[in-house]
């Protein structure tokens, strides 16, 4: 399976040494120290959506193609609007490839620097370095919540806040993957985002996540209710965290009906 | 000297040439211009305009688009030139992208790419800086990132690539490196 697929990027990107990172249900994400046309260093990822043989060939390919283009422009939208998301390289949209800047670190356990990662990593030292860690772990999640506040005031929505869609580099936080990302408006779309973000520090850090996604709405509504106050921050920041109880009380519901 | 050459990782077959003239008379241009839209065979080369490209980047990645696309057999245009011109345009209308890129006789200075295989090198290098110094009547010098952001043309690049407000160099070319992908999509 991933062979086949490996031959067929290789005969989209041939002569590029290539690291596979990760293997979603979508794409293969993979790393290289190439730039494509520009005499840059450093890392740059390669997201590829391989055709899928279950799809008619003609409509995988306008799904690939949109589906790229979609993911390209939205982390070129977030750039306009200042959020921090990689850079984009090239795109190859009939080739289902989308060729980007790598963010975030190597933590000095070797994993790479997610909010999982670095909330677990952190925790291990907790118990010697006390306080310290504390405030770490504490300004990792406010400055998650402040870049996904950025992106709500900017009427994005992520779609997949999961721990691992956001990299911490230099102490600030990256979104990433922006595979089901989309444009609205509404609280309610903001709200379920949050949601899951809320579902997904549950499932990763069960133990502080009541401390942490506490931390994550505190970086968030300081965002909206501090820097974007003067363009109406507070009100939406009230009308979101209205929907985010109602989301949470749907979510607690449905889990009862089992 | 005055030919700078450059190749792609993914495609080491290919090399591109580039020769850069500051100081063309506008007499010269304009014949230029005349003998490419009569399709003379002596003109096979890429005539670029400078006054909306920003850095080399910005440049290197329209060169790039368009031999991909030519390797993979999805060329918008019939000519590998004019793909260039419309790798670097952000909107999807190629005479829009020759007016844009193209010979532009209000200035006096021109770009000139030749697209070669690996093994025709040795001859197209010398050929082509004899080539167009005579049909130019100018002498090549050094392009570089300072050369194109002194001499774009600010008002009609922000416009083009719809940038207003954006000031630095990193940011207009990410932005017209943006723009020229999303041509079409
Ligand atoms: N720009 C980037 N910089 C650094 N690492 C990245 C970047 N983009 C992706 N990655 C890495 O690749 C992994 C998968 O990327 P991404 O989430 O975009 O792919 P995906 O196929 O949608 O994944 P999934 O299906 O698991 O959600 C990320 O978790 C991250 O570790």
């Amino acid at each position: 399976m991933t062979d086949a697929i490996l031959a067929q990027l290789d005969r989209l990107v041939p002569n590029i040494p290539l690291q596979v990172v990760s293997q979603g249900a979508e794409a293969l994400v993979l790393s290289t120290q190439t730039h494509p046309y520009a005499q840059k260093s450093g890392t740059f990822i390669i997201k590829y959506r391989p055709p899928k043989p279950y799809r008619h060939p003609k409509i995988d390919a306008q799904i690939t193609r949109s589906r790229t283009a979609g993911e390209a422009k939205f982390m070129a939208k977030l750039r306009r609007a200042g959020i921090r998301a990689p850079n984009l390289v090239s795109v190859d949209p009939n080739g289902g490839l989308i060729w980007m800047e790598s963010v975030g670190e190597i933590l000095p356990n070797g994993a790479v620097s997610s909010l999982k990662n670095l909330l677990w990593y952190l925790e291990q030292g907790s118990e010697a370095a006390g306080l310290l860690v504390q405030s770490q772990l504490e300004l990792a999640c406010r400055h998650t919540g402040a870049v996904i506040a950025k992106l709500h005031m900017n009427d994005m929505v992520h779609g997949d806040l999961t721990t691992s869609n956001m990299l911490l580099q230099e102490g600030e936080a990256y979104l990433i993957d922006f595979g089901l990302s989309s444009y609205s408006a509404l609280a309610e779309d903001k709200a379920v985002d949050l949601y899951v973000l809320e579902r997904a520090v549950l499932s990763t850090h069960s133990v502080h996540a009541e401390k942490y996604n506490g931390w994550l709405l505190a970086g968030y509504k300081d965002e909206q209710c501090g820097a974007y106050a003067s363009v109406g921050g507070k009100k939406k920041y009230s009308e979101t965290l209205k929907k985010l109880e109602d989301v949470r009380l749907r979510g607690r519901k449905r889990s009862m009906l089992g | 000297m005055g030919v700078q050459m450059s190749t792609f990782p993914q495609y080491p077959d290919v090399h591109v040439l580039l020769a850069y003239f500051p100081d063309v008379a506008k007499t010269k241009l304009a014949s230029v211009k005349e003998n490419l839209v009569s399709r003379n065979p002596e003109y096979d080369f890429c005539f670029l305009s400078t006054a909306n490209l920003v850095s080399l980047q910005q440049l290197q990645n329209g060169v790039y688009t368009a031999v991909r696309n030519q390797k993979q057999e999805q060329m918008k245009a019939s000519t590998i030139y004019t793909e260039i011109m419309l790798s670097l345009s952000p909107v999807n209308n190629i005479n829009e992208a020759l007016k844009r890129f193209g010979v532009d006789e209000t200035r006096n200075d021109i770009i000139v790419l030749k697209v070669v295989q690996a093994e025709q090198l040795q001859e197209s290098e010398k050929e082509f800086s004899a080539k167009l110094e005579s049909i130019l009547d100018s002498k090549p010098g050094a392009l570089t990132d300072d050369v194109l952001y002194n001499g774009f043309d600010a008002t009609k690049f922000k416009k083009l690539f719809k940038l207003l407000g954006v000031e630095s160099q990193e940011e207009l070319t990410q932005g017209a490196i943006e723009g020229a992908l999303f041509r079409g999509l």
